[in-house]
């Protein structure tokens, strides 16, 4: 494949997009494990991949602005509403640092949270996808392993976080 | 943070810098492969059914061993980030065998 192709097939819109979508996806498997649960063992590792994530929604929104789309005032709509979800999202996580301490009903309303939020990220990257009519939407096209993967540990996040306090507690 | 992968089909063990994993990730998006242990397993060219995921990180003198990676869900463990405790065991021997001496094992 040479140049031309792989630009053809791989348009640099599609590969900001990407970049968001696999951060976010990063943010979640490695945030709330290493960063959230063992916090005590890798200090800052929730907050580097919170930023990975905040630097590739930049570069998303500054390749936007260069990229042609039929409806810009929607584009700018949806990246509003996708930087406001990661940063909810972002915050929702880091509220759980203290998880330990949280009764079990605290930590419910806030854990079934992120699965919520994460849907209007992916949401939100899909319509962009759509504007931008992309040749290869990330969703669709993401290898089954890592989905399965990424949808067995979101299903599970309460279960996991439950598991987490009662090993912290019989320590 | 080191990121380690296994491959279940020869036992080779392969670690990385979760920076590494990043890099590599942005470099190759097309892979379609998250920073951290999906990136490790692209690195090291292990289908991801194939390969199970565990973390390193150093405290002070201490080595701290980490059995959790969203990738170890199929060994159907009652955590379901943690893979089979054998096959666990054999990478923490591996992995002093390699001079990580008196890890602490999570």
């Amino acid at each position: 494949m040479n140049a031309k192709q792989l630009q053809d097939d791989f348009p640099e819109i599609q590969g900001a997009i990407y970049g968001v979508a696999l951060s976010l996806e990063s943010f979640l498997i490695n945030g709330i494990p290493y960063g959230v649960f063992q916090r005590e063992f890798l200090p800052g590792f929730l907050e580097k991949t919170a930023g990975n994530l905040l630097r590739v929604l930049a570069s998303l929104e500054e390749q936007a602005q260069h990229t042609q789309t039929t409806n810009q005032a929607q584009v700018t709509k949806v990246l509003a509403g996708l930087r406001s979800s990661c940063q909810q999202l972002i915050d929702l996580v880091s509220g759980l640092i203290p998880f330990r301490t949280l009764s079990p009903e605290q930590l419910h309303s806030m854990v079934s949270q992120i699965p919520l939020l994460r849907d209007a990220c992916v949401h939100q990257i899909q319509q962009l996808e759509t504007y931008f009519r992309t040749p290869k939407p990330f969703y669709p096209s993401r290898p089954a392993h890592s989905t399965a993967a990424v949808n067995g540990f979101l299903a599970n996040l309460e279960h996991l976080f439950m598991q987490e306090r009662s090993a912290a507690e019989s320590a | 943070m080191g990121v380690g992968v296994i491959d279940k089909r020869t036992g080779q063990m392969r670690l990385f810098t979760y920076e590494e994993t990043d890099v590599f990730c942005k470099a190759n998006l097309h892979l379609q492969a998250a920073a951290g242990h999906e990136a490790a397993a692209a690195m090291a060219e292990i289908p991801f059914d194939q390969a199970r995921g565990f973390v390193l990180a150093k405290q002070g003198r201490d080595w701290h061993v980490f059995n959790q990676s969203h990738l170890n869900r199929p060994d159907a463990q009652a955590n379901i980030m943690r893979m089979d405790g054998q096959l666990f065991n054999a990478i923490v021997s591996a992995l002093q065998a390699a001079g990580v001496q008196y890890p602490v094992i999570h």
